[in-house]
């Protein structure tokens, strides 16, 4: 009997061992696309980025990139330029690679694996750009919040992130097909509790800037001197 | 009574008599006052071209209104001055086509006053270019009438961060009404003529400075009403501030050389004379200095990113003074700009947020100084100290500025 089990064992060793090894090809076609692909997109990323500072397009581009660089406040639009080739190489290679892949393995796991890969990978990218856009968001609303001299601006700011985060995993779990019910209610439920009690915070709060704001208009509509402490400040 | 006359700019060029003085609007102006007013023109013995910008399409409504003299009057086509965001802001392609077109002229200087056309008078026009024309001087810059509270951003970082810069001592360094002598033209007008330069501002002083020429200071006895009042602080500052720090970043290998500073030949004599003389009201300073407060307990994240943790200690202790003891020191506040010009530099974070996050600091700079002025009749004597704290920490913004990580006290 010890003899039967150990060569059932080791026959069971053998398919898994086999079905290993029969992924290798795949695994090892799936790093050299990736690392070949991302060297070409490095060496393109270095041409494109040497072609663009001696054109001085960042000078040139001038106003016109205020936007990117308010968003990656870090990167200089041609170093952003260089990095996108970067990374569009990338994501080819992990295609090519991924299609190597699928190619020489047969099984239904790895076949399973890699159809959600791509799901994987969107909902990975939804979640980084959400992070991105929560995050220079509510940095905005701060500041513009304490130079408008509100006093909830943090709980402001605080709202407008989660709401972002909130709506960013919502779409990534969405993306990903989990749950998508009770994610789509979930949402719905998180989404408008935090847009009500914004909305409620900012009105109660906001009450006296509000009439103040309609006095002064309305003075100013009838022709009625308006006394401005700012009046008495130049500060250009 | 000299007469004038108006042409278009191609006639111009081609049958253009000889001219002392150009005399450039940078603005869109209002032609029957510009008209009127140079009708009147008593420059004795000089001959003047007064030159304003005009957009595409609109000189041949200028065409008709004609006539010869001393005086002459031009209308230039420049597409720039369609597209200011800031009108009552001088931008540098339209200096630029109008410093040029002094230059093809071969003129003695060219004078440059703000399209408000409050300083188009011909005692004004005399002040500034009797400097270059008689002393040998190749900028003229103005020393206008203030009040206590008048330029506060002119005070607080303008001047003083030209001052301890460029080492040298020009009170008003984004005048909007200068004068260039024929020498300093070419220079002036190549300088403002880069990409880089044009998306900013002019700083005519610095370029000046830049070109080892000579500046000058007059009293301009002028009072600018700007609009800038509907303005919202964080914009003005993106406005004004924003092409200073870009300025610095440009000049960081002349200014990181320059040692102290020297003061700057004053024609015609005297300070300019003081708004109000002391006696205007003063505002209060409750609502400044609770914008800083609260930009202190909301901001302090931000502000981490850009400020070392010695001056948010300062800043934490300042906010808790009381209104009566609150007082922002000189050095304090000379090193919060040094800061937040090198986070301009190094993109610490987006600049429109960068510039909204100094506002809150300049109200309680504001506030401070209200405090302070409320028993004073002058701000002259505490300017210059200010002035001398920036030069004073000056070796702080170039250690900075050379090892932005290292050096973090």
């Amino acid at each position: 009997m010890w003899n039967q089990v150990g060569h059932t064992l080791s026959n069971s060793m053998t398919q898994a061992m086999g079905r290993f090894a029969s992924l290798l090809p795949g695994i090892l076609a799936f790093l050299l696309a990736v690392v070949l692909f991302s060297l070409i997109g490095w060496l393109l990323a270095w041409i494109v980025q040497r072609i663009l500072i001696s054109l001085r397009f960042d000078e040139k581009l001038g106003r016109g990139t205020d936007a990117v660089t308010e968003w990656s406040p870090r990167q200089t639009p041609a170093r952003l330029a260089a990095r996108l080739v970067f990374w569009v190489f990338v994501v080819l290679g992990i295609a090519v690679g991924v299609d190597a892949f699928g190619a020489s393995a047969n099984s239904t796991i790895a076949s399973g694996l890699l159809a959600y890969l791509p799901k994987l990978i969107g909902a990975g990218i939804i979640l980084l750009v959400g992070n991105i856009v929560g995050r220079f968001l509510s940095r905005g609303v701060l500041i513009g919040a304490v130079n408008m001299n509100l006093q909830y601006a943090r709980l402001l700011s605080l709202g407008v992130k989660w709401l972002v985060l909130v709506l960013t995993a919502a779409m990534a779990l969405d993306h990903l097909q989990i749950g998508q019910k009770i994610v789509d209610l979930a949402f719905g439920i998180l989404f408008g509790g935090i847009v009500l009690s914004l909305a409620l915070s900012v009105g109660l709060g906001s009450r006296d800037v509000i009439f103040r704001s309609i006095e002064r208009e309305t003075m100013r509509a009838s022709g009625a001197p308006v006394a401005e402490e700012e009046e008495q400040l130049r500060h250009f | 009574m000299a007469k004038v006359e108006v042409a278009q700019e191609t006639a111009e060029s081609q049958s253009a008599p000889q001219t002392d003085l150009v005399v450039g609007l940078p603005g869109l102006v209002d032609v029957a006052r510009v008209r009127s007013v140079a009708e009147q023109w008593s420059v004795t013995g000089r001959r003047i071209t007064i030159m304003h910008p005009c957009v595409p399409g609109m000189s041949e409504a200028l065409e008709k209104l004609g006539g010869t003299g001393d005086v002459r009057l031009v209308a230039k086509e420049i597409s720039a001055v369609a597209t200011s965001s800031a009108p009552w802001l001088g931008q540098p392609p339209v200096y630029a086509a109008l410093l040029a077109e002094a230059e093809s002229l071969g003129v003695k200087a060219c004078i440059i006053l703000n399209p408000d056309l409050a300083a188009f008078t011909p005692a004004a026009v005399d002040a500034l270019a009797r400097p270059l024309l008689d002393g040998g001087c190749d900028l003229t810059m103005p020393l206008y009438e203030a009040g206590r509270f008048d330029g506060l951003l002119n005070q607080a970082i303008l001047a003083p961060v030209t001052r301890s810069l460029y080492g040298k001592r020009v009170r008003y360094p984004l005048a909007q009404d200068f004068a260039v002598s024929a020498a300093f033209l070419p220079g002036l007008r190549q300088s403002i003529s880069t990409a880089a330069a044009a998306q900013g501002l002019l700083w005519p002083a610095t370029e000046a400075v830049v070109r080892d020429k000579k500046v000058c200071q007059v009293c301009l006895p002028v009072h600018h009403e700007y609009a800038s009042s509907g303005m919202d602080l964080p914009t003005l500052l993106q406005l004004l501030v924003a092409p200073l720090f870009a300025d610095i970043e440009r000049h960081a290998s002349l200014w990181q050389r320059v040692r102290g500073s020297h003061s700057i030949t004053e024609a015609g004599g005297g300070e300019p004379a003081q708004v109000g003389n002391g006696t205007e009201t003063s505002p209060d300073p409750r609502p400044m200095v609770e914008a800083f407060q609260l930009g202190q307990r909301n901001l302090q994240e931000v502000w981490s990113l850009v400020l070392p943790p010695v001056t948010l200690l300062e800043l934490k202790k300042l906010s808790r003074q009381s209104l009566e003891s609150f007082q922002m020191s000189d050095a304090l506040w000379a090193r919060i700009v040094y800061d937040f010009a090198l986070a301009y530099r190094l993109r610490t974070l987006g600049r429109g947020h960068l510039l909204g996050a100094m506002a809150p600091l300049y109200l309680g700079w504001v506030g401070s100084r209200v405090l302070e002025l409320q028993s004073t009749a002058s701000a002259t004597g505490r300017q210059e100290q200010l002035e001398r704290a920036f030069e004073q920490n000056k070796p702080y913004l170039v250690q900075r500025w050379r090892w932005p990580d290292r050096f973090n006290p």
